[in-house]
């Protein structure tokens, strides 16, 4: 019952939300909507992909000097409804964490309710919220404390896809050092697109290993018993100019691997998140006109899934993983310039590996903006190299006004159907979105 | 059909052509041998007078001026010493006074004209009478005597700086030097004698004259070595392509009537070879293969396939098919070379492009006449390369077909990558600035450029603008007042950036009063009268040789000349100082007296002022050229637009990275756009012209597309790699601005070839031109949008042309400056301060967008750290900008921002403190300084007293305390007027580095809120864009309870 009432909250948001709209105080209440109406076109068999509504609300309050806020809700409507097509099933969500689904095409969904305490030097933040580690952009490796939405692969904003936890987080200031403390009792994982999305997952590396009879597989859909919490912790400080965090996590890995068995002649393949210890750092450091930047993670006995293990019942084996990425930007008034290169090696892994043992990706990111401010041109593109597989994303983006946006894009994926972005290609698309914020 | 009548009139010409194979192999090694004969004639002038024409108003008015003061280029010598004396022991002295007397007697050094410490006069006084005389009349007989000669030399401070340094240790030698053409011969020797010195003692050459034989020994040096690794290279890149002997003699036989022809005609016309004519050669030998290449790829090509038929016919069928393409790429090539011919200014860049054309023409009448009959001649034979593509089955085409393929096929996408990268590159292109260093020609450790360091730091400089003064009437110069005017027009000068010293007659004239004046210090000022001062220069001829004036006033004491000495040899550096003077001069000298400028800076500044321009001109004219003769060749607007398209993106681009790189628009890259250009314009050319050929022959485009990268792609891309293997060599070259020159071709060659194989078939996929698609009316909007990139390439080279000039501050020296920094800086701004910032910003349609933020700041510790967080509208709000600022000097500052689509915050760069904020009109720093000024930027310089309404404030000139400080800040100078009750400044205008006038900002309303002197309302309105913000205060709180954890990247993450 209790998760009804939390279920249904962001409803309440949306009526609170045009209300307030031009009514709240912003020293106490304040209240943004952002809506956004998107459309995006395949272009390789131009079918529409895309028509989507989308409502976030996002409610921050000053209850008092040392008491803060903030409860935020999104509601989604998509007359195309392919990307999660029909009614997902949520299982990898926790009870209290789930999307509320309208009908086929919508949903709604509560992001953000939480606390803020203020007791210097202490802070505390308590409730469902996002807790972002790590400098890379679009590449993860220490930004895995929350789970994400892969239902555009990795096309959308992390702020949007990354899925906020229940958790409670506390932070104090210790001399130069900041130290931050979270336990995280939510166990939900990444949202991973169905079959017949169009997303869809189908390159082999993270679907479940086939055996040489070829047998068919089944994919059991229950969720994991014996899930345990999460916690973790990160310090921070500011020394000679270098910003270096040093981070360590114990959870569950977010992307499943899947536990192969034999029952009653049939091939189950379930659903396994690994649990696993995460230790890392990161730095960023100011040299002249550019900033370098880089994270580093080791993860202990990460659980791979193998084509076929000598002393193995599941298909699964463990391995150490160490990735990491460096990057270097330029800026300029109007010009933003950015290339990262990440790797994710298996430290002494078997044979029989369905990846790469060294995965490797390159980034580069241009933004250009015009007009003061009001017209952006930027330009994605990552590039896999064990694929040989790459993914372009030109976008303009321009400021009808302060508060309406128009954006023209392009996600292009190209390389082969089995690699990491060729296996979209037939998805790559162009969109058109307006973006209304009052 | 006229395609037919071509066709036929060709075969007949190429039958004709061999018929006669022997005729024309001894006709053309006629010519060579001929022309190569001339080449003993070649003259080198590596000086840089070459670089204005003769008749141009500068170059002019300094001939006048040689003449009438006799002054020469001069080879500088610092002789330094290391010890406590410096130079001023026995032995130093001694070694000082030989070198002087054997530098005289060196064959072109005018040996009146040696000045050093045993040539120049001490001038005191004894009793009544005014002693001259040399400070080493004779050899040094020991310590103190060599004491006393520098006590006698430091006392006179005329020669501070100029003859002795400022540290009390070294001295310089300066040697005119009559003979130009001698100055390399004249260096060697000095060095020479110089190269056995005293213990402790140091010789440094430089000097215009030793920077002309340095130069000289350079290009002499880079020509050994450059040329024959360049022909080698190209040969080497010839002979891997085709594997065949005969490539190689061909490119053999081409280059040398191509070199021979170009140069050999130069030699014979008495045309001189000048510093950038080093490149020509090297341009020459790669540019001169190209055509041979194709002709040759035809060849064996079809040779492979066509194994049955004779050789002559296939000679005959590859003329036919390739002299169209191979003929067109010339001409555009030569349009490229003619329009900068036209357009330069500069004759050493005429002739150049001039020259180029000439091997051009005679590269593509060797191609089509001594290559074909070489083919005959020889023994018949095939590339191995070409007979295994033949072999090959055509279905397992390569990968250069079906990339040609898809490329053609997602012609949208393919062009929307291309269209966001060159608007990125190309969107940087507009800080693209014009600048030249002398001695950056030189390798940073050349003995010339450390020479030059050691003159420019210890002395007043080796660098000069001399300023000629002249009365209307004879003696006009002696007049108080005359003197007077001389002698502010001194201490304006010195009181611009870079500028040491000044000397000019009022110099001898105060020192003469002083010595007349029993040598009381107070009395080192100019004589009162007309008769005083024509006194002194009659006791001065009594006494001395009246020649010794002869550098500083002519006989008839018409004309005097002010040598303004400077430390910077650079362009950006030094333009202020003479076009300030030109103003000043401007106004203080237009009545009976005048003033003119001349000098070495001042020829440099006239002669790189106008590159930018000059630049942009020429690329605009070549890209008009070209475009205009590929219409006609081709008989189509649309292929026309097509063909130049490719490479001018890629041009833009390349400024685009020249800019991000620091790399300067200077002589030797100011070729490389046009020259690429030419260059470059070829592989859309052969591109079209194939993909012509083969839809005229029934193919399908996506055919045609693959027949175009099974072949003639292949010979673009060795065409490619050789011509940018022979300009990446000029990367060897001994002169830094040659291998910058060097590598901007190559790599605009290498990514014009890139673009026109990847985006061409996309292009023209899009634009559908009539003559590739008959069928269809070419879109008219394909023209528009051609012509659009053509626009944008001379839009931007024409406003960085503009924008090129820096012009810095007028600053009169007046004493309070300091104090004003002082009291400005020592203004109190509060320990903690929260307010709430409203930044209106409107641009000039009179569009207005209002931002709310909220600014934090806390000052503690020595760091003040400032947050601003944006609050509305919502397309901004949650973005967060924290700064730490140190007070310590050597620690930068620590700046972030947080995004909220990134929900993390970013670190940033603190370097680009002159960037604007958040598209405001005020920079981070101006942001950051809060309405003040740092002194350790600026040098307050306070002007006037002058009321600002209706107050009273003290108008203050701020002038960056450095170039580099300048670059940072985007300020060239600050004009201020602070109102000195509260040291706030009501109104500031500010200069660009390029000395254009960019904004004002004035604070409109202010008041004390809690005993701080705070702004309430600051309005800045930039004059180049017509944009205004307008920054409103409100909800000041000087007393909130701020700590440092409010105030730190864990804040910056966490605010709501």
């Amino acid at each position: 019952m209790r998760f009804e009432m939390v279920g249904r909250t962001p409803w309440l948001l949306i009526p609170v939300g045009v209300f307030f709209a031009g009514q709240a105080d912003a020293q106490e209440v304040s209240v943004d909507n952002e809506v956004e109406l998107r459309a995006a076109l395949e272009t390789a068999d131009e079918d529409v992909q895309l028509t989507q509504l989308e409502w976030n609300v996002r409610v921050d309050s000053e209850l008092s000097p040392s008491i803060a806020a903030r409860i935020s809700g999104r509601l989604r409507v998509d007359g195309s409804d392919r990307l999660d097509p029909g009614k997902p099933d949520q299982s990898n969500r926790s009870s209290l964490n789930r999307r509320h689904l309208l009908g086929e095409a919508g949903e709604i969904e509560l992001r953000e309710a939480f606390i803020d305490l203020n007791f210097e030097p202490v802070s505390i933040r308590l409730g469902k919220q996002q807790i972002v580690w790590g400098q890379a952009d679009g590449l993860k490796v220490l930004d895995i404390v929350n789970p994400q939405s892969f239902r555009e692969f990795i096309l959308e904003d992390f702020d949007a896809s990354r899925i906020p936890l229940w958790s409670a987080k506390a932070e104090v200031q210790l001399g130069p050092v900041d130290v931050q403390v979270f336990w995280i009792p939510d166990h939900s994982f990444h949202d991973i697109p169905e079959q017949g999305a169009a997303f869809e997952l189908t390159s082999s590396r993270f679907l479940p290993p086939v055996g040489p009879d070829d047998a068919p597989i089944v994919l059991d859909d229950a969720r994991p018993s014996g899930l345990k919490d999460d916690f973790g912790g990160q310090l921070s400080l500011l020394a000679g100019g270098w910003d270096l965090t040093f981070n360590l996590l114990r959870h569950h890995a977010d992307r499943p691997v899947f536990s192969v068995t034999a029952e009653g002649g049939n091939t189950i393949a379930s659903r396994v998140y690994d649990r696993q210890m995460t230790l890392g750092g990161s730095f960023a450091k100011a040299l002249g006109e550019f900033v370098i930047r880089g994270e580093i993670g080791y993860a202990w006995g990460r659980a791979i899934n193998v084509t076929q293990a000598a002393n193995d019942v599941d298909r699964i084996v463990e391995a150490d993983a160490l990735s990491y990425v460096v990057a270097v930007d330029w800026r300029s008034s109007d010009t933003f310039i950015s290339a990262q290169f990440f790797q994710d090696r298996l430290i002494d892994a078997g044979p029989g590996l369905l990846r790469p043992r060294n995965d490797e990706y390159a980034t580069f990111y241009l933004r250009q903006t015009l007009l003061r401010d009001t017209l952006e041109v930027d330009f994605k593109s990552l590039v896999n190299f064990d694929d040989g597989d790459v993914l372009l994303r030109p976008r303009l983006l321009y400021d009808i006004t302060p508060s309406i946006q128009l954006s023209l894009a392009a996600d292009l994926f190209f390389g082969k159907p089995d690699g990491v972005f060729g296996q979209f290609e037939e998805q790559s698309r162009v969109s058109l979105a307006m973006i209304a914020r009052f | 059909m006229p395609t037919d009548q071509a066709h036929n009139r060709a075969e007949a010409f190429f039958d004709m052509v061999l018929r006669r194979p022997v005729v024309t192999l001894a006709a053309a090694a006629l010519f060579v041998v001929a022309m190569g004969t001339q080449l003993t004639g070649l003259t080198k002038d590596t000086s840089i007078d070459a670089f204005l024409a003769p008749d141009s108003p500068t170059r002019i008015y300094r001939d006048q001026v040689r003449e009438v003061f006799g002054l020469e280029d001069a080879v500088v010598i610092a002789v330094t010493g290391e010890g406590a004396d410096g130079i001023f022991t026995p032995e130093g002295l001694d070694f000082v006074r030989d070198l002087s007397d054997q530098v005289g007697m060196i064959a072109g050094v005018d040996p009146e004209r040696v000045t050093s410490l045993s040539t120049e006069k001490n001038i005191y006084a004894n009793g009544e009478e005014i002693v001259i005389e040399r400070f080493l009349e004779n050899a040094t007989a020991d310590a103190a005597s060599a004491r006393a000669v520098r006590d006698a030399v430091y006392r006179i401070p005329l020669y501070q700086g100029l003859l002795v340094s400022n540290d009390g240790r070294g001295t310089l030698i300066a040697a005119e030097i009559i003979d130009g053409d001698r100055a390399e011969t004249i260096y060697q020797e000095i060095r020479n004698i110089a190269a056995v010195t005293p213990d402790g003692i140091e010789v440094h050459i430089a000097g215009e004259g030793a920077a002309q034989g340095y130069l000289a020994a350079y290009i002499d040096a880079d020509a050994k070595v450059l040329q024959p690794i360049a022909f080698l290279a190209i040969l080497l890149v010839i002979g891997v392509a085709f594997r065949t002997l005969f490539a190689v003699i061909a490119s053999i036989a081409v280059i040398a009537v191509t070199l021979t022809g170009a140069l050999g005609s130069m030699a014979a016309l008495g045309i001189p070879y000048f510093a950038i004519t080093g490149a020509l050669p090297v341009i020459l030998i790669g540019i001169s293969i190209v055509d041979a290449v194709h002709i040759l790829s035809v060849y064996y090509s079809k040779s492979a396939r066509h194994a049955g038929e004779g050789k002559r016919q296939i000679i005959l069928q590859t003329m036919v098919e390739i002299w169209r393409p191979v003929f067109l790429t010339t001409l555009t090539t030569i349009a490229g070379f003619a329009a900068i011919t036209a357009t330069a200014t500069m004759p050493p860049m005429q002739y150049f492009a001039l020259f180029a054309m000439v091997g051009l023409v005679l590269a593509l009448l060797a191609s089509l006449t001594v290559l074909p009959c070489l083919l005959l001649v020889y023994r018949r034979h095939d590339s191995p390369v070409a007979e295994r593509r033949a072999e090959r089955d055509p279905q397992s085409a390569g990968w250069l077909p079906s990339l040609g393929h898809n490329m053609a096929q997602r012609h949208i996408a393919s062009l929307a990558v291309l269209a966001v990268l060159v608007t990125g590159f190309g969107l940087q292109a507009n800080q693209l600035s014009v600048d030249r260093k002398l001695m950056s020609n030189f390798r940073a450790e050349e003995p010339i450029r450390v020479a030059d360091e050691v003159i420019n730091r210890g002395f007043a400089g080796s660098n000069y603008i001399d300023i000629v003064v002249e009365s209307r009437e004879p003696e006009g110069i002696l007049n108080p007042q005359s003197l007077q005017r001389i002698e502010a027009l001194q201490r304006y000068a010195e009181g611009l950036p870079h500028v040491e010293k000044s000397i000019a007659i009022t110099d001898y004239l105060k020192l003469m009063n002083r010595s007349l004046s029993g040598d009381d210090p107070y009395a080192y000022q100019l004589p009162q009268s007309h008769e005083k001062a024509a006194q002194y220069m009659l006791l001065y001829s009594a006494s001395a040789d009246p020649s010794d004036f002869e550098d500083e006033i002519d006989v008839e004491f018409q004309k005097a000349l002010v040598r303004v000495h400077m430390t910077t040899d650079r362009f950006s550096e030094f333009a202020p100082a003479v076009e300030n003077l030109r103003t000043y001069i401007a106004e203080e000298f237009a009545d009976d007296l005048n003033a003119n400028l001349s000098g070495r800076v001042t020829l440099a500044h006239d002669w790189i002022a106008p590159l930018g321009i000059n630049h942009a001109l020429s690329v605009a004219a070549s890209l008009l050229a070209v475009t205009l003769v590929s219409m006609l060749v081709f008989r189509s607007f649309t292929l026309g637009i097509l063909t130049i398209v490719p490479v001018a993106l890629t041009l833009l681009s390349i400024y685009g990275v020249m800019a991000m790189t620091d790399i300067w628009l200077e002589p030797a890259t100011f070729m490389f756009a046009a020259i690429a250009l030419g260059l470059g314009v070829d592989f859309p050319i052969h591109m079209i012209d194939r993909m012509q050929y083969w839809r005229e022959q029934g193919l399908t485009f996506f055919q045609a597309i693959e027949r175009l990268y099974e072949g003639p792609a292949r010979a673009l891309f060795i065409n490619c790699v050789a011509i940018a293997a022979g300009f990446s060599l000029l990367m060897l070259s001994t002169l830094p601005t040659i291998n910058r020159f060097g590598l901007l071709t190559a790599v605009a060659l290498v990514s014009g070839f890139v673009t026109s194989i990847l985006f061409l078939p996309a292009m023209v996929r899009m634009l559908r031109p009539r003559r590739l698609f008959p069928s269809e009316l070419a879109r008219p909007n394909a023209v528009a949008s051609g012509a659009l990139s053509g626009n944008a390439a001379l839009v931007f080279a024409v406003t960085v042309g503009i924008a090129a000039w820096p012009s810095t501050a007028l600053a009169q020296t007046l004493s309070d400056g300091d104090t004003v920094a002082a009291r400005m800086e020592a203004r109190a701004e509060g320990a903690t301060l929260r307010q709430t910032l409203i930044m209106t910003m409107s641009n000039s349609r009179g569009t207005t967008r209002t931002r709310r933020a909220e600014l934090v700041r806390l000052k503690q510790n020595g760091v003040r750290r400032t947050m601003i967080r944006f609050l509305a509208p919502g397309n901004i709000r949650g973005t967060s900008f924290l700064t730490f600022d140190y007070e310590a000097r050597d620690k930068a500052d620590d700046q972030w921002i947080f995004l909220p689509a990134l929900r993390r915050e970013r670190r940033i760069s603190a370097n680009d403190r002159g960037d604007y904020f958040f598209s405001t009109d005020f920079t981070y720093e101006d942001i950051k300084d809060a309405t003040k000024f740092d002194p350790a930027d600026y040098r307050f310089v306070t002007l006037r007293a002058e009321k600002l309404g209706q107050r009273d404030t003290l108008v203050v000139s701020l002038l960056p305390q450095s170039p580099e400080i300048s670059r940072e800040l985007g300020y060239g100078r600050v004009q201020a007027w602070i109102d000195p009750s509260s040291w706030m400044p009501l109104r500031a205008d500010y200069w660009d580095v390029a000395g254009n006038r960019l904004k004002t900002v004035r604070i409109t309303s202010f008041r004390r809120v809690s005993g701080i002197w705070t702004p309430l309302r600051i309005e800045a309105a930039n004059h180049k864009t017509g944009h205004k913000t307008v920054f409103s205060f409100s909800q000041i709180d000087y007393s909130a309870d701020i700590g440092t954890s409010q105030l730190s990247v864990r804040a910056l993450k966490n605010a709501l």
